[in-house]
């Protein structure tokens, strides 16, 4: 159950993250998400063999991540689960494309691996990218943001019960999984056959605690669409790093380094 | 398998977030329209806790000694509704992807569709509700999770195979990737069913109303999508349209014509390695120019990409520089917050 | 005056959960409801806030529960949950805090000025970004308490409010709850807890009163084997 303990942890050290006070931290959650999105949607428009134009993306991770103050050993890990697929496709690439594109020395690199470079650097851009968006600001200015960029209110309500009871419902599981290992001579897995009664139980409970949790907001005035939308105003340092993200996302894209 | 922004394109994955936020869209207002609507919100947002939570619990497969886990799509569609296992599913992929990595930011839009859509809106009123409606019976539970986990898991893949062809980044071509993703995807299908059945057999049992509300749920009737689907498809022209102009100012014949004046400028001596650099620094401009990545592959690939020995070269010094910049940032930021402490 | 009339509430399968109760709340009077597992008293505060469907009436402060007021009778009452976690549903403190204030139409300043309010006056003001899942059984029930709090009711129900606590926790929570102005209903096992911060006690068994006096008759531990606790 090594996933439950390490999902748990995850969640907690982010938590930690974001609540650090930074110059990234301070910005208008509006600029964190939009200089997110422009350096992945830029490095997304890439093609397959970019690999040394893409690199000037690099400036951004290493950048956000000295201003914000964030420690590589929490974000770097996370790659981890991007990376099984990229590396699939990167793999197959490499097996596909054997044209060499040049030699270094008398070793040919094909254009194949040309691409699993130009896909590592992308998914590397582009994971941290989001984690440094997510590492610098609280899931409330998040849900904050998403309303006003007008998702849905009930939705964002649905996003932010799951995300508080994400870490709730993986410490029960945590514990049922605990008491099973003790009761079953030290099973690391439980057996195919007593997920249902596992899961079950686990499902009802948790509508039952939904049914708490709603009763528990009805005695607090809930209504549906009550969740008002608060205002927060872009300032100049929001909008200047903004602008230098674009600014840096545009040199990438429209102009020749190497 | 989650979707990943390295590999997809941007017209691509634009398209897939407009489609997955347009059946948000549609989902938000379909249950605001239930009488229950208000309750059913804790109960999509702990259910989707769970299903999260449900997926790091490994189990054994039996005569495999491998380990699996749950997706949880159809087994909450078949607790709470399609619709509303939808909005479940939405949330926590959005939790995956923001909080651990698992899915891109941009390719958040691939994986609504692939994992949400799919099963919750898709399958499940198309293959689980038709078999239980003549009234549930653990066969027909067991029967209805198998086909429709089975149904959702493929169409998840191909899913997947389709985005990750039309991008254009990776090479392997549709047959092979099918034949190898198809087939996992069967036999992870029936394991999951066979779970699926397990719970929803084992919920019926102990609180019948539950699974039975489930079935009773509305649904998206076509009536409801009139409107969004008249939005969509005008969003799909628009982004469509623009992006295409984006693609024809750089068509593949100004790439062979850039080819062909980099070769008559230069003559023959195509062997030449100030002909190749020029050569590449032509079609460099081309690629730089061209918002979408190239898509074709069959194409000699020489003349789509800037690699060389300077693009590594050039690709290390900016490496070097960016690492360097953030070191001397936090070396910055360090002696600032030095000064106050040296002060007090 | 919370007043209660001939209170009856019944489960689903029609047996009865709380059968013909009927008792008055003074302003600034604390209430100790006592009764063994499945005595009704959860029952009985659900029913208080129309969560569950009663027959028999309730009034505070002349105002009877019905479908018409019931968003103000749930802001004149405020109860606090047994399990903390059921309650603190938001991501963090300060926005379940708020969500009270929030959801009954206040104003962003006046939501934000209550909620800085009530966490300083409880002092968890620390706790206002954490998330609930990093807080101690004490802490939770804390804020869970400032989340009630910030609709500013004029009574309130606790719903084993020392369950999970260490001694510590609980001494805390004492001293809180006699800080808080409000009359109180305090549904409870702990009978030290009760004597500590109740003026008298109501014993519930199968749905009915039992007793109905001074807290003293806690502390008669024949009578208290007698009323089946």
């Amino acid at each position: 159950m090594a996933d439950l303990v390490s999902s748990l942890k995850d969640l907690r050290v982010l938590e930690g993250l974001a609540a650090k006070n930074s110059v990234i931290h301070r910005l208008h959650p509006f600029a964190k998400l939009s200089m997110a999105l422009s350096i992945i949607c830029f490095s997304a428009s890439f093609g397959r063999y970019s690999f040394a134009q893409l690199s000037l993306y690099l400036f951004y991770p290493f950048i956000m991540m000295a201003l914000a103050e964030l420690p590589y050993s929490v974000l770097l890990p996370r790659l981890a689960a991007a990376l099984p697929f990229c590396l699939f496709a990167g793999i197959a690439n490499v097996a596909m494309e054997r044209t060499p594109a040049f030699y270094i020395g008398s070793i040919a690199i094909t254009f194949g691996t040309v691409s699993l470079m130009t896909i590592m650097l992308k998914m590397y851009i582009c994971v941290m990218a989001a984690l440094i968006m997510v590492a610098t600001t609280p899931i409330s200015d998040l849900s904050a943001q998403l309303r006003r960029l007008h998702v849905p209110g009930s939705f964002v309500l649905v996003f932010e019960i799951t995300y508080r009871y994400i870490g709730l419902l993986l410490e029960q599981a945590l514990s049922m999984a605990t008491a099973y290992r003790l009761r079953s001579g030290d099973r690391k897995a439980l057996l195919m056959r007593d997920m249902p009664s596992f899961l079950g139980q686990m499902l009802l409970s948790g509508f039952d605690r939904a049914e708490r949790v709603y009763a528990a907001m009805q005695c607090r005035g809930y209504a549906i669409d009550h969740i008002r939308q608060s205002k927060k105003k872009l300032k100049t340092a929001d909008i200047a790093a903004i602008g230098l993200t674009l600014a840096l996302a545009a040199c990438g894209r429209f102009f020749i380094f190497w | 398998m989650h979707m990943s922004d390295a590999l997809l394109s941007p017209a691509v994955a634009i398209a897939f977030d407009a489609v997955s936020a347009a059946s948000i869209g549609i989902s938000v207002a379909k249950v605001k329209g239930d009488v229950f609507s208000e309750k059913k919100i804790p109960i999509m947002g702990v259910a989707g806790a769970l299903v999260f939570a449900g997926q790091m619990i490994n189990f054994t497969i039996p005569g495999t000694g491998s380990s699996g886990h749950i997706g949880g799509g159809i087994m909450l569609a078949g607790l709470l509704g399609g619709v509303p296992a939808f909005l479940s599913i939405a949330a926590v992929l959005i939790i995956q992807c923001l909080f651990f990595a698992d899915g891109g930011l941009l390719a958040l839009g691939c994986n609504i569709f692939n994992i949400g859509v799919i099963p919750c809106l898709v399958v499940y009123p198309l293959i689980f509700k038709p078999v239980l409606a003549k009234g549930i019976t653990s066969k027909r539970i067991g029967f209805a999770s198998i086909a429709a986990c089975v149904a959702g898991l493929e169409l998840g893949a191909l899913g997947v195979i389709a985005q990750t062809q039309l991008s254009g980044i990776a090479a392997l071509p549709f047959g092979t990737f099918s034949a190898l993703m198809l087939p996992i995807h069967l036999a992870i299908g029936i394991i999951e069913g066979i779970v699926t059945a397990g719970v929803l057999g084992f919920i019926h049992q102990m609180r019948p109303e539950i699974t039975q509300a489930a079935l009773n749920e509305t649904g998206i009737k076509a009536k409801d999508l009139n409107r969004p689907i008249a939005v969509l498809a005008a969003m799909a022209l628009l982004t469509g349209g623009v992006l295409s102009l984006y693609a024809s100012a750089n068509p593949d014949g100004l790439e062979w014509s850039i080819d062909k004046t980099t070769q008559n400028s230069l003559g023959e001596a195509s062997e030449l390695e100030a002909e190749g650099l020029l050569h590449e620094k032509a079609a460099d401009v081309q690629s730089q120019t061209s918002f979408l990545p190239d898509y074709s592959f069959a194409k000699d690939p020489q003349n789509s990409a800037a690699t060389s020995i300077s693009g590594i070269v050039g690709a290390a010094i900016t490496f070097a520089f960016a690492s360097g910049a953030g070191l001397i940032v936090a070396k910055i930021k360090r002696l600032n917050q030095g000064k106050p402490a040296e002060n007090g | 005056m919370l007043t209660i009339k001939n209170l009856r509430v019944e489960y689903p399968n029609g047996k009865k959960a709380v059968n013909g109760v009927s008792f008055e709340l003074s302003p600034g009077e604390n209430i100790a409801l006592i009764g063994a597992n499945g005595a009704g008293k959860t029952s009985l505060l659900l029913a208080l806030v129309g969560i569950l469907v009663s027959e028999g009436e309730i009034s505070v402060g002349g105002t009877v529960l019905e479908k018409k007021t019931l968003r103000e009778i749930r802001s004149r009452l405020g109860l606090v949950f047994q399990s903390p976690d059921d309650q603190l549903f938001m991501p963090t403190i300060y926005d379940d805090v708020s969500f009270g204030p929030r959801s009954y139409g206040y104003s962003e300043e006046e939501t934000a000025a209550r909620t800085n309010r009530i966490l300083t006056d409880l002092g968890i003001m620390h706790l206002s970004g954490s998330s609930p899942l990093k807080l101690s059984g004490g802490e939770k029930r804390l804020c869970a308490i400032a989340a009630v709090l910030a609709t500013e009711p004029e009574f309130l129900l606790f719903d084993e409010p020392t369950a999970f606590l260490d001694p510590r926790a609980r001494r805390q929570l004492a001293s809180t709850i006699l800080s808080l102005p409000q009359g109180k209903i305090i549904a409870t096992h702990d009978l030290d807890f009760a004597q500590k911060v109740c003026s008298r006690a109501i014993v519930l068994y199968e749905g009915k009163i039992l007793a109905n006096g001074d807290i003293g008759l806690l502390s008669d531990e024949q009578s208290l084997i007698g009323m089946g606790l």
